[in-house]
């Protein structure tokens, strides 16, 4: 399927058919995104809900810069980080580390897990490292730019994604403990 | 970031990516169930905006339609006038030739008084034949109406002008109905004696409820609301309101009074809040390993080191003063008695009143800091509820600056049947002290 202008103005029709369409042929991708961001299945589901009604009713804030899958794309993480805005202002529940340790985390360890597995390491993070992590590392954002998603300063985006990567190489490190006792 | 840690992120990056996955075939049955729906009516808001706008328009709309009905009688009255006409025979009119234009060109006659005539209204019958034109005079100040009866004794046409008596008001159906009852009584009368008999007649035609001065007053109201209590460490603010109240004066006295008021107001409390700053607090360069280089019989220690920031990850608890601010819809149904003294109007009311909640700001302690990570909040201002109950009772003191206009001040207490907060430890009934100034606008009076 093309997603051409005279697609985006089905879309932007209302057009039941092209809405079934285009959520058929970007949905897998999405839902990709909304699993990295979100902290289950079911909080999964409701955010790729969610986005995709947000694109439906909103399509017309599509002034055609950029591509449009992109701007979905957009419109799908920003409901993401919405959706633990409200869990976010009563509070992180966070074991925080006051000393740091370094954990070595080799590049094979991380090859041979598989994507669910790294899934898994990511769920576990607590929703702001998780986001910070996910946009950072995994979306290319900068930090001033998800300071700006977030509403946070650049400095708590850089210490977000630190702990973040520790509390992923510390998992790491758990994992290849594990194997070599077994 | 070291070089392991760009090429860890690039290896995620990688495998997170390009990563698809089909989800679940619920998601697409509750986006179209979703998307079915009509937005608007499925938030809370959308329907408290209806309620607001119906109290609004219902009042607004029985007023359009005391004017509407007042046309409605007036032709009401003028269908029985024809009906009647048609009775003694528009088309004997017809077939002796006589055609509708001629009986209106008695009504452009009228001009040939020498007074520039507005036609209002024209009616046909046959008088042996009549016609009737209300005209009024637009060349003067006072208003003048006049009856125009035609009467058509065989090919010759006869016009007469009949002024009606000062003060005659077309507009006003109850002075129609001598002239209906005339114009159904005889269609030969001489009417020339008409204007004489018309105040009697009214009187005797109007029922006792039609006598009965009934109009509308519209308020527009601004007002400051003290509160009157507080609670340990809970303060509610004072609260400021705009609204717009219809009232039906049922007599000269009795008056009742609804409508709709917009208020602003808010809580002060204190909220405890456990958070980190991850303020950057600085670097130093850490050694993380030690070369010794020998040159010339001399060793040197070559220090390896690597930057280390420092982040402020250090809990703190804090006492932060938290402000919570809400928007709600008052609808109060007032009963009031008003007496004249002069140029002034005192009077009194009371009654009910709703509040709905239509908007919520709940303060969230140090959200003007940024970078800070909230672990724990403990809020100790409770959340008011989304409706609350009131009694009204107050006065007013109104002051006539034109017939139709008048300023007017009104202190009110107001009592809250039920508690402000949803919280069950804050179950208490608060009060308030209003001040209401505002400007009275009479309409159909």
């Amino acid at each position: 399927m093309k997603i051409d202008k005279a697609f985006i103005n089905k879309l932007q029709k209302r057009d039941k058919k092209t809405q079934q369409s285009f959520y058929d042929t970007v949905s897998a991708k999405m839902y990709g995104v909304c699993l990295r961001f979100a902290n289950s299945g079911d909080d999964a589901n409701d955010i790729l809900q969610e986005g995709f009604i947000r694109v439906f009713r909103h399509i017309d804030a599509y002034r055609g810069d950029g591509s449009f899958e992109g701007w979905v794309r957009r419109t799908i993480v920003n409901t993401a980080i919405n959706y633990y805005e409200k869990e976010k202002k009563r509070g992180y529940k966070v074991d925080l580390e006051y000393v740091k340790k370094d954990y070595v985390t080799s590049e094979s360890a991380i090859e041979k897990l598989s994507f669910n597995e790294l899934l898994a390491i990511i769920r576990e993070l607590p929703n702001g490292y998780r986001t910070v992590f996910n946009l950072n590392v995994i979306d290319g954002y900068t930090h001033k730019e998800i300071g700006a998603m977030l509403g946070i300063s650049e400095n708590t985006s850089k210490s977000q994604l630190s702990r973040a990567r520790l509390a992923i190489q510390k998992r790491l490190s758990e994992i290849k403990e594990k194997e070599n006792l077994e | 970031m070291n070089n392991n840690d760009k090429h860890i992120n690039d290896i995620l990056r990688r495998k997170f990516q390009g990563f698809e996955v089909t989800p679940p075939p619920e998601v697409w049955e509750n986006i179209e169930k979703e998307l079915d729906k009509p937005s608007f009516f499925s938030s809370k808001s959308g329907y408290i905006t209806i309620i607001a706008l119906l109290i609004l328009i219902v009042p607004l709309s029985y007023f359009g339609t005391d004017n509407t009905s007042k046309h409605k009688t007036f032709n009401a009255q003028m269908a029985q006038l024809n009906v009647a006409r048609n009775a003694i025979g528009v088309s004997a009119v017809d077939e002796k030739g006589v055609s509708t234009e001629e009986y209106v060109k008695p009504a452009n006659g009228a001009k040939n008084i020498g007074q520039a005539l507005e036609i209002t209204e024209t009616y046909k019958s046959r008088g042996n034949a009549i016609a009737v034109v209300i005209a009024k005079s637009v060349d003067s100040e006072e208003s003048r109406s006049q009856i125009e009866v035609v009467e058509n004794k065989g090919d010759a046409t006869i016009n007469k002008f009949i002024d009606l008596k000062q003060g005659f008001d077309i507009s006003k159906p109850s002075q129609m109905l001598p002239l209906r009852s005339l114009s159904l009584s005889n269609t030969s009368i001489d009417l020339s004696d008409l204007p004489l008999a018309f105040d009697d007649e009214i009187l005797k035609t109007l029922s006792e409820s039609q006598k009965k001065k009934t109009f509308w007053e519209y308020s527009i109201l601004l007002s400051p609301e003290f509160s009157l209590n507080d609670m340990d460490s809970v303060r509610a603010l004072n609260s400021i309101s705009a609204g717009l109240e219809p009232t039906k004066y049922l007599n000269k006295h009795w008056f009742v009074r609804s409508g709709i008021n917009i208020s602003f107001t808010g809580d002060k409390g204190f909220a405890k809040v456990d958070y980190i700053s991850n303020d950057l607090m600085g670097t130093y360069d850490d050694v993380y390993d030690v070369t010794f280089d020998t040159a010339g019989g001399v060793v040197t220690p070559v220090y390896h080191t690597k930057t280390v920031e420092v982040w402020d990850s250090v809990r703190h608890i804090k006492v932060s003063e938290v402000t919570n601010r809400y928007l709600y819809a008052q609808v109060p149904v007032l009963l009031g008695y008003k007496s004249a003294v002069g140029n002034f109007n005192i009077y009194l009311f009371a009654g009910p009143a709703v509040g709905f909640q239509l908007a919520k700001w709940i303060d969230t302690p140090l959200s003007n800091s940024e970078g800070l990570e909230i672990i724990n909040l403990d809020n100790r201002l409770p959340v008011r509820s989304n409706v609350n109950f009131q009694l009204w009772i107050g006065g007013g003191l109104e002051y006539n600056i034109s017939k139709r206009y008048s300023l007017v001040m009104e202190p009110a207490f107001k009592h809250y049947f039920k508690s402000l907060y949803s919280d069950s430890e804050y179950k208490i009934n608060t009060s308030g002290f209003a001040l209401r100034f505002g400007v009275n606008i009479k309409i159909g009076k």
